[in-house]
């Protein structure tokens, strides 16, 4: 067995046991939060009947650890857990108390007038006992599986022209019917207990004495989850062996990605994770508070096509995106003028770097007294030189512009920043030999710092276009929108929807409609710009 | 969501063990059966470990209040631990409006919510209709604050039916602030609660000074903001208003007659008569129409009774002497002003339901509304309270105020859950009469037209 | 050769002329930040606004940093910046490293998707992020405020385009000689980056200190908030200390200052850079 395989097969088996265990984990936990809330449910059920003074409570199927008197029941729960428990007498809300496997839930006993808690009721939840027949599913498919990836591998290593596909796809398919099966019994699970208390499918997440059941969807999800991942992994054990061929595309394959996973682990976590997650929101309408969140599918994205208002921030992002050929170009005009080695340029570097570095309120403030029509500092410089004033922020054929000169204002450092950079990867020595040959700085300009400076340019206009279609801050505490739209951003329109009316859908539609406007411009650029230079030296 | 002290760091420390076991590079065929046995072992001494209780209970509040305002309610805070020991208080405010109602949304609906939160009078109707608050009611005779000791029209506000929302803390009705100093210049008598559309105009025009005759005059007579809680006022003491009564529609309302009368005068206070400037106040700044007012050129200003923190200092020491005057009326109409407040509220799945209302009690009780007056920044809700502080008052604007209670009304914000989106297209009505010049009658029916379809949605 | 040195010292003279006129335009705005901060509370609001204060209030610095926690909030933001530039410098080059210089299937692709995360705008991600976090237990804690910023994207792309610019023969001798790819980065293409990594460094910090929206939703307590949560604090709805907001801001400022002048050296002359001696 080669080094290879031995490797792949242990990729493999562990593949699956991280399989076993995650999934039991999200099996285990959504039963057990079933159990809790059936338990909080007889519980309260026999608190309510406490608070009322009923001769004759319910009697409930699980077993009573504590009924009486906070003190009382405080003695009883921590002689049956074997460890003191403390706050029940502050604790207004139902509460799971764990040790070792055992798991008591508390519901507080109100006095008649719910105000102080005179007692507390404590049952016995037993999340384990329903447990037995997913557990050995999963223990079967993992030990099926585990099996039929070892012989796929076998004969992956020693058949040449076997298909990685075929032989990695039947373990793969084992724990995906097990899956399956599984998210069928834990959705059985829910929609039964919702079954046997109806009120329950409907009861108020916000209610401190009930827990919510557990959400189908998101277990459906996590386990999805964790399928995805051990396929990868099992279809990366197959991927190894079957390309033990060519060992040197192979170890470039393997290195590359061993450099790209930590960012692209993040990036899947934290981005593609949620990104998905918009996307669902977007096909919904969505509030966070309320809990009926009904599905609209493209209702969102039709009522956008109609919203004269996005249509109006869409054309605004547009033209403002304009600002970023302009200032780059001044970029490349500071960084021309500051990258010469004089005296006291390393502080005129640091002020033009400055703007970036500000919160955008500071400069929201001072660019509104500069732009003001009466004392404003640009008014002033306009009426020494006999022009009329400009009501820059109030006129909606100006106010854009407005906005557009301070963007550029504020990132002219950080591009210059990074052309600085750039013209340092410029050899000296190109310089001089064209100088000796008699070019003068414009030829020289054109000819040699240009086109070194590619890819700097093509950085900074690419990232540069994203960036200002995602301006938003700058909108926000300088004109809120206004004049009467005129500086209204696509974003701007975003935030507005999912924070101040909280429209969470129309607003995600809103967000994935410039996500794959976004995807467009950018795939235009790179394929416009992205032309190969030559780079030796 | 669950909270209870071990099943997490089970699930995530086992899920961590599972990851660190797993990514051990195996050397034989056999360490399977040793890491699952070492994972199971890992588990459960995860299961055994847990952290015990603290002794001392935590209640968070959280506001919107300046560092200033939240100093104001110290003292209250401090009573109440006193009165409660072994429970602290921990005050997590937010800077801004709009970013604290992010926060205790996602707070409240992700599970762990603040135990009293500062609830804005416009923000009721959502909140409301989300059934994510605590019906303070019954609660109210114990905490020692029956609920007859608040002013109704603000209660009302904070009330769903027999629920009570929240305990108001303070209010403020909306009024004109005017400069003494700049009346007395111009001999002209002091404006009286109660007076008409046409005397505010003429008196704004007597008030505004252009003595170099550049167009540009030093001295304006008002101002006019472009948002809607700055000219509700002069829209209902105009006889007119946004919504019918049962706030269904806009047509019919914000294009009635009296509606536009009272639309058309506030805007043309700016373009035909000139004795306001062109609004500017954004968000992140007060316009020129605050630097105006302070700096003693322009006399009569639109604002709450929030505007005197700000400049108590000057007012002590006279440097600026003002007054306060109801909103003009249009002749056959009534004056009404909005009332804006804002109370504490308890979310209903705090975990400490009665600690965190007799907090909500402690910090709207009539003792700390006593302390927080000496700053100034609202009215007390409880007339007792407020009528007592005004017979102290040196500045003679409490008796002012309290005149102006009568008259105030519960702003739209109270009644409709979809207010924000309302109240975000209404600016637009005076940018489009006063920028772009288009006619009041026609703006005010197209903006009904698009409240409409949001209220409809 | 007198030609020759008058139009050296002309060019010289030309050369400051233009960059005192470019510091100066951007220099403007924070003179009146600075002269703002120095005002009456009450000054501030006259109209029209004065340029410089009647009397400069001094003390508005240690008032407005002790009005809150501001030791506590540098801290923070500290730690976060810290984290934020070890995280994304290394990530950054790492990445970039890798779309450069290795051929791999489905490298256009992949590519595609990291460009494709910057194209959501970050506040939409806000929530989810939240609740992520509030799941896994972070909320209100330095690690949840620092695991979502640990990777940028702008950073892989910028040292992607540095990386290809960068010759490849000395790689490829290294590869011939035996050493291991983390070799030939670590020791080899890693230094040469120098410009790009200080540059990226740089930003990274940057980022750290102006963030806002994340810190504002992932934190709750006091002891937890970083610089720019603080600042905004003076600044409310009916409330504006703009004299404190300035001097905060101010302060603020002076770390971000003395990163770039100490970041300096690595983009600008001084340093040679060819490839291949």
């Amino acid at each position: 067995m080669s080094a290879v395989r031995r490797a792949a097969s242990a990729t493999a088996i562990g593949a699956c046991i991280v399989w076993a265990l995650a999934t039991l984990l999200t099996v285990g936990s959504t039963y057990a939060k079933v159990e809790y809330v059936l338990t909080a449910y007889e519980a309260g059920s026999v608190a309510r009947a406490r608070s009322a003074n009923l001769s004759r409570p319910p009697s409930p199927k699980r077993r009573i650890i504590g009924d009486g008197s906070v003190k009382q029941v405080r003695t009883d729960l921590s002689r049956f857990l074997g460890r003191p428990v403390t706050g029940l007498e502050s604790q207004d809300r139902v509460t799971v108390h764990a040790k070792w496997f055992e798991r008591v839930v508390t519901v507080p006993v109100k006095d008649r007038d719910e105000w102080d808690i005179v007692g507390v009721v404590a049952l016995r939840a037993e999340p384990w006992s329903e447990l037995l027949i997913p557990v050995g599913g999963i223990v079967a498919a993992m030990l099926m599986a585990i099996v039929l990836a070892l012989r796929g591998l076998r004969r992956l290593e020693a058949d040449a022209h076997a298909s990685t596909y075929a032989f990695m796809i039947a373990p793969v398919a084992a724990l995906a019917v097990t899956m399956a099966a599984l998210a069928v019994l834990v959705r059985a699970r829910i929609d039964g207990a919702a079954l046997d208390f109806p009120t329950l499918a409907l009861r108020d997440r916000f209610d401190s004495l009930t827990l919510p059941l557990p959400n189908g969807q998101a277990s459906g999800l996590w386990l999805a989850l964790v399928l995805v991942l051990a396929a990868t992994l099992l279809f990366v054990a197959g991927w190894a062996v079957s390309a033990s061929r060519r060992p040197a595309a192979r170890r470039e394959t393997l290195t590359a990605w061993a450099f790209l996973a930590p960012s692209a682990l993040h990036l899947l976590v934290f981005t593609a994770g949620p990104l998905l997650f918009t996307l669902y929101v977007s096909l919904h309408d969505w509030d966070l508070l309320q809990a009926n969140r009904p599905f609209v599918g493209l209702g969102n994205y039709a009522e956008l096509a109609r919203d004269p208002l996005f249509w109006k921030a869409l054309g605004n992002t547009f033209i403002y995106a304009l600002y970023v050929p302009f200032s780059m170009a001044l970029a490349l005009g500071a960084a021309l003028i500051l990258d010469q080695p004089l005296k006291g340029m390393k502080a005129l570097r640091a002020l033009v770097f400055l703007p970036t570095v500000v919160s955008y309120v500071a400069i929201a403030v001072v660019w509104q007294w500069m732009f003001n029509l009466d004392y404003g500092l640009l008014n002033y410089l306009l009426r020494a030189l006999h022009l009329p004033g400009v009501d820059w922020l109030g006129n909606p054929k100006t106010a854009l512009l407005a906005v557009m000169l301070v963007s550029a204002w504020v990132q002219l450092g950080y591009q210059m920043v990074i052309f600085l950079a750039g013209l340092q990867g410029i050899p000296a020595h190109l310089h001089e030999a064209a100088t000796l040959d008699g070019a003068g700085p414009w030829l020289r300009f054109r000819h040699i710092t240009l086109p070194l400076l590619r890819p700097v340019t093509v950085y900074l206009f690419v990232t540069g276009i994203i960036w200002s279609f995602q301006v938003f801050t700058l909108v926000y505490v300088m004109t809120e929108g206004g004049p009467v739209h005129a500086t209204d951003v696509l974003v701007y329109r975003i935030y507005q929807n999912a924070w101040e009316f909280r429209r969470m859908g129309y607003a995600s539609a809103m967000s994935w409609v410039l996500f794959a406007i976004l995807l467009i411009l950018t795939l235009l650029q790179w394929r416009a710009l992205n032309k190969k230079v030559d780079y030796a030296a | 969501m669950i909270k209870h002290v071990s099943l997490r760091p089970v699930g995530r420390a086992a899920r961590l063990a599972t990851v660190a076991v797993a990514s051990v590079a195996p050397t034989s065929a056999c360490t399977w059966s040793a890491r699952t046995v070492t994972l199971l072992l890992v588990a459960l001494l995860a299961a055994a470990c847990r952290g015990s209780g603290d002794e001392t209970i935590v209640l968070r509040m959280t506001s919107w209040q300046s560092p200033q305002e939240n100093a104001l309610d110290l003292p209250a805070i401090r009573a109440f631990e006193r009165t409660h020991p072994g429970v602290r208080v921990v005050n997590e405010p937010v800077s801004n409006q709009a970013e604290y109602r992010e926060k205790v949304i996602t707070a409240i609906a992700s599970g762990s919510p603040p135990d009293v939160l500062l609830l804005d009078g416009i923000d009721v109707p959502s909140f409301a209709l989300a059934g994510v608050l605590l019906d303070l009611a019954p609660f109210a005779g114990r905490v020692g604050i029956p609920l007859s000791t608040f002013y109704p029209t603000v209660l009302a506000m904070f009330s769903r039916g027999d629920a009570v929302l929240a305990f108001p803390k303070g209010f403020s009705p909306m009024v004109y602030f005017y400069n003494r100093a700049l009346f007395d210049a111009a001999r002209l008598p002091y404006p009286v609660d109660g007076w008409t559309f046409d005397e505010f105009l003429r008196t704004a025009q007597a008030l505004t000074l252009d003595a170099n005759a550049d167009g540009v005059p030093e001295q304006w007579g008002t101002a006019v903001d472009r948002r809607f809680f700055s000219w509700q006022a002069m829209l209902w003491s105009g006889g007119g208003d946004i919504l019918t009564i049962d706030g269904r529609r806009a047509t019919g309302a914000l294009d009635s007659p009296a509606s536009i009368r009272a639309l058309e005068f506030l805007t043309a206070l700016v373009t035909t008569y000139r004795v306001a400037p062109k609004p500017n106040a954004f968000r992140a700044v007060s316009g020129t129409e605050t630097r105006l007012f302070y700096s003693g050129r322009l006399a009569l200003y639109p604002s709450g009774h929030w505007l005197i923190p700000n400049i108590r200092v000057q007012l002590a020491r006279g440097q600026l002497s003002l007054g306060v005057v109801s909103f003009p009326h249009a002749a056959g109409a009534d004056v009404i002003t909005p009332l804006f407040a804002s109370g504490w509220a308890v979310p209903r799945n705090t975990s400490h339901r009665k600690l965190a209302v007799e907090l909500a009690g402690a910090l709207s009780g009539a003792e700390a509304q006593r302390q927080r007056l000496i700053a100034g920044l609202e009215l007390s809700t409880m007339p007792a309270v407020q009528e007592a502080f005004a017979q102290h008052d040196s500045l003679g604007l409490e008796r002012s105020f309290l005149r102006q209670i009568p008259s105030g009304r519960a702003p739209w914000g109270a009644r409709s859950p979809k207010f924000r989106e309302l109240e975000a297209e209404l600016p637009e009505i005076l940018d489009r009469v006063i920028i772009l010049g288009e006619p009041v009658a026609q703006v005010a029916a197209d903006v009904a037209r698009k409240l409409d379809l949001i209220l409809l949605r | 050769m007198r030609p020759n040195e008058r139009r050296a010292r002309r060019r010289m003279i030309a050369g400051y002329a233009a960059a005192i006129t470019l510091a100066t335009v951007m220099l403007v705005p924070f003179l009146w930040m600075l002269s703002t901060a120095l005002m009456d509370e009450f000054e501030v609001f006259q109209f029209p606004p004065p340029i410089l204060p009647a009397s400069p209030q001094w003390r508005n610095f240690p008032n407005a940093l002790t009005a809150l926690p501001f030791g506590r909030f540098f801290v923070n933001s500290g730690i976060l910046a810290l984290c934020m530039v070890v995280g994304q410098t290394l990530t950054g080059a790492l990445g970039g490293y890798a779309f450069a210089r290795f051929r791999f299937a489905g490298r256009g692709a992949v590519f595609a998707a990291y460009l494709g995360a910057l194209m959501i705008p970050g506040i939409v991600l806000l929530i989810p992020r939240f609740l992520l976090i509030d799941a896994l237990g972070g909320v209100d804690t330095i690690a949840g405020l620092v695991s979502t910023e640990v990777v940028s994207v702008w950073g892989i792309f910028l040292m992607r385009q540095f990386f290809s610019t960068l010759p490849r023969d000395t790689e490829d001798a290294a590869r011939i000689d035996g050493a291991s790819e983390w070799t030939i980065f670590w020791r080899i293409a890693l230094p040469l980056a120098r410009p790009a990594m200080a540059t990226l460094a740089l930003f990274s910090f940057v980022d750290a200190w102006k963030s806002f929206l994340w810190p504002l939703i992932v934190t709750q307590s006091m002891e937890m908030r970083t610089v720019e949560v603080g600042i905004a604090s003076f600044h409310g709805l009916y409330y504006a200390n703009w004299p404190y907001q300035m001097a905060t801001a101010v302060t603020a400022l002076v770390p971000v200052v003395i990163a770039f002048l100490a970041a300096q050296k690595y983009f600008t002359r001084g340093i040679q850079l060819t490839g291949i001696r």
